[in-house]
Formats: structure tokens, C-alpha cells, sequence
């Protein structure tokens, strides 16, 4: 029989059998692997799919494009794309103008209306994603038409409309009703944004949008131009192009390759990405601890038979090979018992995970979920190399004993020297973990940190052995002095605990690393949500805030109408209030997207107020509101290391700025950052002082939320309030909280998870505790100590370990949140907050833990009153 | 005048199921078992591996309950007993010598010995000074303080025999107590025991299938496939 072969017969028939005889503790580990390796692929084909998501809808936005044209935070003019077309390098250009817009009366269903040259358009498409494939008929109509449009299925089906139809859209001037020309097939085009789309001429959304027909003369404007380059060019043809081109553009318009807003958007999403896919593998990481004490366990009962193996010749490599196939059996397994865990965990995990880009990052094109091999190949992979690295140990503790020794040993030596090795190379790990935690910032990459944090949890979990140890002793000498009242169970579970093996000292670290996981998130999220609610009350200040209809998901591109401007002029005046408008340019520097905002800020600074980070208020503010300089926000600023003096460089919409940085704030608003300019200063730069947005104070008002009220319903009711966002500063700050409240939906989740695991890893644990010492207990139980003495043991032995486990816990933990806060949020997405942490929350959680590990022991006595005494005469 | 017996046991049976062989399969560890031992006994239960010698060890000891017949040892009557009075029965009224001594690894000698004390919640202080005494007298006065892992078998045994006088029990069990002791360390033992009987009045019953101790035993009960059976029992070097 060839070598391999005969490995797995015995492996059968060493491993397997043996395994069967355990059923319970066996499903316990594989419960607990499944739950990890469930949490695990579910996290990443969740993230996997936002990725996917994203980048195809991107695609299919943009279609073939190598490059695109942009406006620097404004609009481009269309007449630009005549000259474009006559390089010969460029095959297609095509103005686009987009906007998403509410349907009338139905304001909960979304549609992208897409402008466009449709002629160019399928130009574009040809030969790689589908064309648009419209008829002569149809094409005639859209061009003829002004107010015609071709409808996604999807939003089509939603509606209940057909070919022929009309579908009212609300603008920012208002509703516009659009005959639908005909439906556009789900391919391509068809299938952005799941089908909500409509596409139109690009004229006639121009004149949808243009309200005060201020930007129809000369071509009108476009959001950007798409350009596709002639075929069988190479990069360094391209970049010849870009090089040629850029200088013909008008000042104002920048040309970069199509895929770098991708990009940003996917750069922007990495270190979410990264953070949930660590938090998840913490699951995965616990249930690696289960494997470790199932494995060990094995391996030190078995030694025995590992000897007279080894004294009838079996090589050294065949109980390595054994105990590590027992490791990586436990994982395929598993595997097999997280596949009906994932179908159930995945749908959900994405849900929450995409809820949360769409409200923190971007705007998600569509929301399904795909079945990524190379994810599904990932989790299978991460898992085996889990289950082997946890199975090594004892496998090599195995194979090292030679049969001599194996056969003489006693049961449950003393491990003391193995503690000392223990305790030192958890030491080392901790050590280990500070230069990683240090390097982020100076290789701009999270993942030294995430590996630090690993180090952190092996290096605080090494460290239970002399802790727990420690505990017992001190635990034995305070309840020594009254004997009486704690009667013998306390005594001998903590002499079992003086000298338990590291195997069931490292068992702890399940314990040690969910909590710390749990304390660490908890403090994060305290910390985070008390700096987030002081700047969303003195940050996000306003009573009243207008903007464009979906103001955000347009990226701020259209403008408050200047008949709304008048009224909202006239309204807020006559209540004794002010007005505060403001711009917002999206743009892109660096690799990242970010946002211009300018408003006045000397108005601002009475009205409102920063949370500064760096630089001092009292000179900054006085600074930026005389255009000396701009604020920007604490995320900019870290992404691209810039303190204070340093300069802010960049081309809007045709004005160059070349700004010092006078101050650093907090902001939450955007993860890209933002830069704060004076309202007043840009404009005498040349920008334009179109309203973008406005927010309304009644500072003199003796009751500001019922003025906002009154000011919010006048603006519904009358004609200048079409097309306008209205919401009270107070439902504002509600619904961002709400939105930040929710954000954290998938992180409690995986937090849960973790410790339900540990709480799987601690019931094991006892159990196994009580397996290998059933004489003991019998032989307590033969000399007539009482069940209620066995099971004052067993609680006492589960309470001490669940107090180590808390104090390890809480001290890995509170460091982890540090890390958390000062080098994963800062370097991943540039925000920090002040630490802050909930005590009272932390020590009601603490009895909520010891009553666990209380519960968790149940089974344990159970195991143990389960034999009779008389067990304790049986020779074995 | 024969001593009123400290030990009897009325048609004693106790039956186990024998696991994997379906619901009613089940094997007779002992049966119809009718017996008095003799207060200062040095009693043996002699009889082949599986004879039912632990069985009726146990059933003596208090530390399994029988399916029928009756069992009065040390003036508890056992069958009828609660579960605390078995448990009270176990700490006062006898002691247990096993074959693998069942020390608890992670105490030393001196705690061991003193084991049935803080399980009976006694104050440990007066216990530990009459366990020294114990082990004083067993010659284990230097292991003090060692672990069992620094024992040889012997020494293992004698502080099992310490554990198990500690109480000051009328009633000693031991269940092949020889088994795992070189022949010396073994004479060791039984002379031990005898000295219990002959020298403080009390009773041992001592469950073998050697011959080591027939000829200082006071009464011999012979077993085999769970019954009593006297001289009619099949020689014990045949089995």
C-alpha cells in the first residue's frame, strides 16, 4: 500500500475512532470552528460583493472610457467634446450629465437619470460592454422629443410603467414629467443601478437641470466627458494621449484615466475592508484556540498509546502527522458545518455592510451578493492554516516524546518550567507587538497593526498560566483564612488551578481574546460616539438646512434656485434669522476624494464652532475668514501627513489655490476629509456664489425648533420649495446619530459572534477539565465529599478562570482600544477621538461575564456527578 | 462470643447494563449476596478478575446502591440511605484503599492525608497535626511535603492508608491494595493493615485475587461470576 495511503488508514482508524468515542466535546469544537469559518467567509464575500459591486457599477457607468474629463469640482462645458473628437486617437467622447431624482410621489424610489450624446454613447459601448442597441425609430424620438426618456426595467417593473408611459422626476426647479420612449433592456447601461435608470439627450437633461437656464448658452454643461481611445493603443500610447490632450482642455477641466475615481472609491473602502475582515478572523481566531485544547487534550491522554506506537517502530514524523491531521480534520469539518451558517450569516452581514458604505462612504450601485471562489478559497485556506498552526504545538509536544519516556510519565506533571517558556514567549509576542503598532504610520499600511493586534491577543493569552496561577494562589490564601464559609471546593479547585497545564491556561486566551475584542470595540465606540455627538452639536449647528433635492448622492451639483435664494432670503429675515450658504465641490488629490466647502466663515465661527485638533481657534478662525488660509479636517490632513503651515494646493473649477492650513478639526462627516474656505475670499477669487446649500439659525428666536418648524413647513408649502431638500437642524443631528448608531450594526454583531465562541471555548474547556480528572472527582466523591462539594469545585475552578480571563481581558482590551483609536482609526481612516471609556458599562459587564463562565460550567457538573464513586475503584 | 458483624449484607444483588449491547442486555456484578462480616475482621474477598470483588466493595462502601437485598454496615442502613448520608457514611465510617492509590496529583502527602478532613469541613490545623502523626507512624515523616509524582508505589499506598485512617473510620476498604507494589512494599501494606485490626480494632476488607494475605485473614469470602461460593469456588490459579 503506498505511503500515503497507509497514513490515512491509520489515520482513520488512531484519529477517527477516537474522535467518535467524543462526540460531544469533538461537536462542541467543530461548533465552535463552524461559527468562526461561518463569520469569516460570510464577512468576506459580504465585502467582496461591496467591492463588486461598486467596481461594476462604476464600470457599467462608465462604460469602455479610458480617460475622462472633469471639472475640478464644477461642470464641464460640452462643446469641449467637438474638438476632443477630432484627435485621432480619441474613438468616442461623450458628455454626461447625471443626477439622481425622486420620483413624483413616490420620493422612496430613486432614479439615475443619465444625459448623454446618445449617438456617442453606443459608440462608446461597442465592443466591450453591451451597446445601447436602440432603433432608428426610438434614437428619432429621444433627439426629437425634449422630454422623452428610455426607463431601466427595474425602476420600470417598480412603477408599474411601460413603453409609452409617463414618469414624473422632481429637479431641483421642480417636478418634469418624461414620456418613456421605450425600455431599456437589463444589459449594460440597463443594468446600473439595478435598473433604476433612465437615459435621456443630453440637451433635454440639461434643460431638466439648468432651472435658471444660466449654463444652457455655448453647448451647455456636462458632469464630465467620457473618452475611449482608438483600439490596440498600449500605455505608453495612452499616456502619450493624456499628455497631448491635456493641454488643449480649458483651464478649468482636468483629464485623468476613468479608473482612478474607482480607485479613490475602492482606496476609500480598503480600510473598512480591512478592519472588518480582521474582526471577523478574531472569530475564527477564537475557535483556533478550541482546536489547540481539543488537539492537546488528545495528544497528552494518548501519550500512552503515542509510546507503544513509537516502541513498535512508528516513526517520529507519525504522531506529528496524526495530531496535525486531527487539526486540519477538525477544520474541514468545520468548513462543512459553516456552510448552512453562512447561507444564513452572509445575506445579513452584507446588508449591514453595504447599509454602512452607503451611509458613511459612497453610493453602492446595487446590493447582490456573489459567490466568489477565490473568497470561498480564502476562508478554506485561512481555516486549515488556523487549524494546523493551533494543532502544532501539541502534534510536535507528541511526536518529541520518545516511547520510553511516554510510557513512564505520570498524568499531569508539574508545568512549571513549561509556564516559565510560556510566560516568556508571551512576553516576546508583546514586545513584538509595539514596533508593529508604531509602523503604520510610516509605511502608510494597516496591516503591521493588524498582525500586532494578533500578537497582542497570543501574547496576552501566553501570560495565563502564571496569572492564573497567581489568582489561584491568592485566591487559596484569602479564603484559607475562613474555611468554614467557603468550604473544601474552593481550596482544591484552586490548588487544581495552581498547577493546571498551559493547555488549559491557553484555552483561556478564547476567553481572553473575545473579551479584549469586546472591551476594545466597546471603548472605541463609547469613546467615538461622545466626540461624535459634541461635533455633531457644534459642527453640524443650523436650525434648518437646505440643499438640492439628494444633494449628496449629486455630489452637491446643482444649485438653490435664485427664486428659492429670494424667498428663503425674504423668510428668514422677517423671523430674525440668518443665513449661512455654502459650496461643497467634490474632488480628488492624492490618490483620495475629498470635499471643497466655502462658506463664511466669520459667520460660522458665532454661529457654530470646530472642534480643533491642531492649531489655535482664536487665531485660525480670524485667519481663514479673511481668506488667509483654510481649515481642513483632521482626515485630510493625516491622509497626506499635513500639519499646520503646511500648504494646501489645488485647481477649482479654474482657480488656483495655494493656501497655508491654519487649522486641523475633527470632522465625521466625510472619510475622504474636507477643506474649509472662506465663503467671502473665493468669491473675490473669481468662484461662483451659486447657493449650494444653506443653513438657516434663528439665534434670536425664543423657541429656535418651533420657528425651524414653522420656516420647514412654509418652504414644503410654497412653489419655491420644489426640487429642495428642507430638514430641521434637530431631525438632522437625529438622523446623522442614527446613521452613526447603525454604522456599528456589524461590528456588535461580529463582537457577539466572538463571544459566543469563547463562551463555547470556556464550557469546553471545563468539560475537558473534567474528563481528564473523573477519578479525581470520583475519588473526592469515594471519600465522601458531597455533590454539592463537586460542584463548589467546578463553579469555583469556572469562576476563577472567568476572573482571569476578565482581568487579562479587560488590561488587552484597554490597550487594544488605544490602538485602535490612536493608530488603526488614524491610519485607516484619519480620524481619531478623544478616549473615552464607560466604566459603569464595562463593570456591569463584568458580572454579566463571571455568571457566563458560571453557565458555562452547567455542563461541566453535570459530566462530573454523572458517574458513581464507585468509578473510582476502576483501575483506569 | 463471635463480635456482632459490622458488615451485613441480605441478598444483595446489583446488575449493570452492559453498554453498546441494546436496552436490556445487562451483566450481574454480584448476585444474592448474603453475608456478615465481624467487627475486627481482617476480611477477604478473594476471587478471578470480574468475579464481582469491586462490585460488592463498592456496594460495602457506600458508594453504589444495590437493585435489591440489604446492606447494614457500620449501623447505616445503606440501601434506604439519602444520598448526604451516603455521602456523611463515606467520610466517618469507612476508609478506601485503592489499587492505584488515587492520589490527587496537585496536593502534597500532607494534604492528601488530610483530604477526608476538609471534606468533612473539620479544622484543618488539628487535622494536619493527626495526619503527621499518620504519616509519622507510616514512615513517610521526610515526604511531608512531596507531590505524588516524587513517590515510589509503596509510599503512594501508605499515605493512601493515612488518607484513609484520618478519620478515624471502624471500617477499612481496600480494593487490591498489593496490585501495584513490588512484593516487599506489598508485605509492607498487609502488615500495615493488620496492624489495623490487630493493634486499633478495626475492620478491613480487603478485595484479592492473590494469596499474599490468606494467612493473616481472619475471614475469607470467595467469589466468582458475582455469587458466593465457598468451597465449591474453582481454584483461583486455574481461573
Amino acid at each position: 500500500m503506498p505511503q500515503p495511503f497507509r497514513f490515512l488508514n491509520f489515520f482513520l482508524r488512531f484519529n477517527l475512532r477516537h474522535a467518535r468515542g467524543q462526540w460531544a466535546r469533538t461537536l462542541a469544537v467543530l461548533l465552535g470552528v463552524a461559527v468562526g469559518a461561518a463569520v469569516f467567509s460570510g464577512v468576506r464575500l459580504a465585502i467582496d460583493a461591496s467591492s463588486r459591486n461598486l467596481t461594476q457599477g462604476m464600470d457599467l457607468i462608465a462604460g469602455n472610457a479610458d480617460f475622462v474629463v472633469t471639472g475640478q469640482g464644477g461642470l464641464v462645458p460640452a462643446r469641449i467634446t467637438a474638438e476632443l473628437l477630432t484627435d485621432p486617437a480619441v474613438h468616442a467622447a461623450v458628455p454626461v450629465l447625471e443626477r439622481i431624482l425622486a420620483v413624483a410621489h413616490q420620493p422612496e424610489v430613486t432614479i439615475r437619470l443619465r444625459g448623454t450624446d446618445l449617438i456617442l454613447e453606443d459608440r462608446l459601448r461597442r465592443g466591450g460592454h453591451a451597446p445601447l442597441d436602440i432603433s432608428f425609430a426610438v434614437l428619432t424620438d429621444l433627439l426629437i422629443q425634449p422630454r422623452s426618456l428610455l426607463l431601466g426595467q427595474g425602476a420600470a417593473e417598480r412603477l408599474g410603467l411601460s413603453a409609452g408611459d409617463t414618469v414624473t422626476l422632481i429637479g431641483p426647479s421642480g417636478p418634469q414629467a418624461f414620456e418613456i420612449a421605450d425600455l431599456l433592456p437589463p444589459r449594460g447601461l440597463g443594468r446600473v443601478e439595478d435598473g433604476f435608470i433612465a437615459v435621456a439627450d443630453i440637451a433635454a437633461v440639461q434643460e431638466f437641470l439648468a432651472g435658471d437656464s444660466r449654463d444652457l448658452a455655448d453647448g451647455g454643461v456636462a458632469d464630465r466627458i467620457d473618452l475611449r481611445l482608438s483600439p490596440g493603443m498600449n500605455d505608453l500610447d495612452r499616456e502619450a494621449v493624456l499628455a497631448r490632450l491635456s493641454p488643449k482642455l480649458p483651464a478649468q477641466t482636468s483629464l485623468a484615466p476613468a479608473d482612478q475615481r474607482r480607485e479613490s472609491g475602492m482606496m476609500l473602502l480598503s480600510a473598512y475592508h480591512e478592519s472588518l475582515t480582521l474582526i471577523s478572523f478574531v472569530s475564527l481566531f477564537v475557535g483556533m484556540f478550541l482546536i489547540y485544547s481539543l488537539v492537546s487534550l488528545n495528544a497528552a491522554a494518548r501519550r500512552g498509546e503515542v509510546a507503544v506506537l513509537r516502541a513498535l517502530g512508528g516513526p517520529r514524523w507519525l504522531p506529528l502527522g496524526l495530531f496535525l491531521g486531527e487539526g486540519a480534520l477538525l477544520a474541514v469539518l468545520g468548513l462543512l458545518a459553516a456552510l448552512p451558517l453562512a447561507l444564513v450569516f452572509t445575506p445579513r452581514a452584507a446588508n449591514l455592510i453595504n447599509r454602512t458604505i452607503d451611509d458613511l462612504f459612497l453610493r453602492l450601485p446595487s446590493q447582490t451578493l456573489h459567490l466568489a471562489p477565490w473568497e470561498i478559497g480564502l476562508t478554506i485556506g485561512v481555516t486549515l492554516i488556523v487549524a494546523v498552526l493551533a494543532a502544532l504545538h501539541p502534534a510536535w509536544e507528541a511526536a518529541r516524546a520518545s516511547p520510553r519516556e511516554a510510557l513512564a510519565m505520570l498524568a499531569d506533571t508539574s508545568s512549571h518550567g513549561q509556564n516559565r517558556r510560556i510566560t516568556f514567549s508571551g512576553i516576546c509576542c508583546l514586545l513584538g507587538a509595539i514596533p508593529l503598532f508604531l509602523l503604520p504610520a510610516a509605511l502608510n499600511s494597516l496591516w503591521p497593526a493588524y498582525c500586532g493586534v494578533f500578537l497582542l491577543f497570543v501574547g496576552s493569552a501566553l501570560q495565563t498560566p502564571w496569572v492564573l496561577a497567581a489568582a489561584a494562589r491568592a485566591m487559596e490564601r484569602t479564603t484559607g483564612l475562613r474555611p468554614a464559609l467557603f468550604g473544601p471546593g474552593v481550596k482544591l479547585a484552586c490548588r487544581s488551578l495552581r498547577r493546571a497545564g498551559p493547555r488549559t491556561s491557553i484555552a483561556v486566551g478564547a476567553l481572553i481574546t473575545a473579551l479584549a475584542l469586546y472591551v476594545a470595540l466597546s471603548v472605541m465606540i463609547h469613546s467615538f460616539r461622545t466626540t461624535f455627538l459634541v461635533w455633531v452639536e457644534n459642527t453640524v449647528s443650523g436650525d434648518v438646512f437646505v440643499t438640492p433635492a439628494n444633494a449628496e448622492a449629486n455630489e452637491y451639483r446643482d444649485a438653490i434656485s435664485q427664486s428659492a435664494q429670494d424667498w428663503i432670503l425674504a423668510q428668514t429675515a422677517a423671523q430674525g434669522g440668518q443665513v449661512l450658504p455654502y459650496r461643497r465641490a467634490y474632488l480628488e488629490g492624492d490618490g483620495y476624494p475629498y470635499q471643497f466647502e466655502t462658506m463664511d466663515m466669520s459667520a460660522f465661527s458665532t454661529l457654530g464652532s470646530f472642534l480643533f485638533k491642531h492649531g489655535d481657534p482664536g487665531s485660525a478662525l480670524p485667519a481663514a475668514a479673511q481668506g488667509q488660509g483654510v481649515i481642513v479636517s483632521e482626515t485630510w490632513a493625516v491622509r497626506r501627513s499635513v500639519g499646520i503651515g503646511d500648504r494646501f494646493q489645488a485647481v477649482i473649477e479654474g482657480i488656483r489655490l495655494d493656501t497655508p492650513v491654519v487649522g486641523i478639526v475633527r470632522d465625521y462627516r466625510t472619510r475622504g476629509g474636507v477643506i474649509y474656505h472662506d465663503w467671502d475670499a473665493f468669491i473675490a477669487l473669481g468662484g461662483n456664489p451659486r447657493w449650494e446649500g444653506v443653513r438657516i439659525y434663528f439665534p434670536e428666536a425664543d423657541n429656535p425648533q418651533a420657528a425651524a418648524a414653522r420656516f420647514r413647513a412654509a418652504l414644503a408649502a410654497h412653489p419655491a420649495g420644489q426640487g429642495l431638500d428642507v430638514t430641521t437642524g434637530v431631525d438632522l443631528r437625529n438622523l446623522v446619530t442614527d446613521i452613526f448608531t447603525q454604522t456599528f450594526g456589524i461590528t456588535a454583531l461580529l463582537m457577539g459572534v466572538a463571544l459566543l465562541v469563547a463562551g463555547v471555548g470556556v464550557a469546553t474547556t471545563l468539560a475537558v477539565r473534567v474528563l481528564e480528572r473523573r477519578k479525581e472527582l470520583n475519588t473526592l466523591r469515594a471519600l465522601g465529599g458531597s455533590r454539592g462539594q463537586i460542584r463548589a469545585l467546578i463553579f469555583w475552578e469556572a469562576g476563577i478562570i472567568g476572573l482571569v480571563g476578565a482581568v487579562l481581558g479587560l488590561a488587552c482590551g484597554l490597550i487594544l482600544s488605544v490602538v485602535f483609536i490612536e493608530v488603526i482609526n488614524k491610519q485607516g481612516f484619519g480620524w481619531t477621538f478623544v478616549f473615552s471609556v464607560n466604566w459603569r458599562e464595562l463593570g456591569l459587564a463584568l458580572p454579566g461575564l463571571l455568571a457566563a463562565a458560571l453557565a458555562a460550567a452547567v455542563p461541566a457538573t453535570v459530566l462530573a456527578l454523572r458517574d458513581p464513586p464507585a468509578e473510582a475503584l476502576k483501575e483506569r | 462470643m463471635p463480635s456482632a458483624p459490622i458488615a451485613a449484607l441480605k441478598h444483595v444483588t446489583r446488575r449493570y447494563r452492559v453498554p453498546n449491547h441494546g436496552e436490556g442486555a445487562v451483566h450481574a456484578g454480584v448476585r444474592d449476596i448474603s453475608a456478615n462480616i465481624p467487627a475486627g475482621a481482617f476480611a477477604l474477598l478473594k476471587g478471578a478478575s470480574g468475579s464481582g470483588k469491586t462490585t460488592l466493595l463498592s456496594l460495602i462502601g457506600g458508594m453504589d446502591r444495590p437493585d435489591s437485598g440489604s446492606l447494614h454496615v457500620a449501623g447505616t442502613i445503606l440501601e434506604s440511605a439519602a444520598d448526604h448520608e451516603l455521602d456523611s457514611f463515606r467520610r466517618r465510617k469507612v476508609g478506601f484503599v485503592f489499587q492505584t492509590f488515587n492520589l490527587l496529583p496537585t496536593l502534597s502527602v500532607l494534604e492528601n492525608a488530610v483530604l477526608p478532613a476538609i471534606l468533612d469541613r473539620r479544622t484543618e490545623a488539628r487535622a494536619k497535626d493527626h495526619a503527621r502523626n499518620l504519616l509519622t507512624w507510616l514512615g513517610l515523616e521526610h515526604r511531608l511535603h512531596h507531590t505524588p509524582d516524587q513517590l515510589s508505589g509503596g509510599e503512594m499506598q501508605r499515605t493512601a492508608i493515612a488518607r484513609a485512617l484520618l478519620n478515624d473510620p471502624p471500617l477499612i476498604l481496600a480494593d487490591e491494595p498489593t496490585g501495584n507494589l513490588d512484593s516487599r512494599s506489598a508485605a509492607l501494606v498487609i502488615d500495615l493493615l493488620l496492624a489495623l485490626v490487630t493493634d486499633q480494632g478495626r475492620t478491613v476488607i480487603m478485595a484479592t485475587h492473590s494469596d499474599q494475605a490468606d494467612a493473616v485473614a481472619s475471614l475469607v469470602l470467595r467469589l466468582h461470576d458475582g455469587e458466593l461460593c465457598g468451597d465449591a469456588c474453582p481454584n483461583l490459579s486455574d481461573s
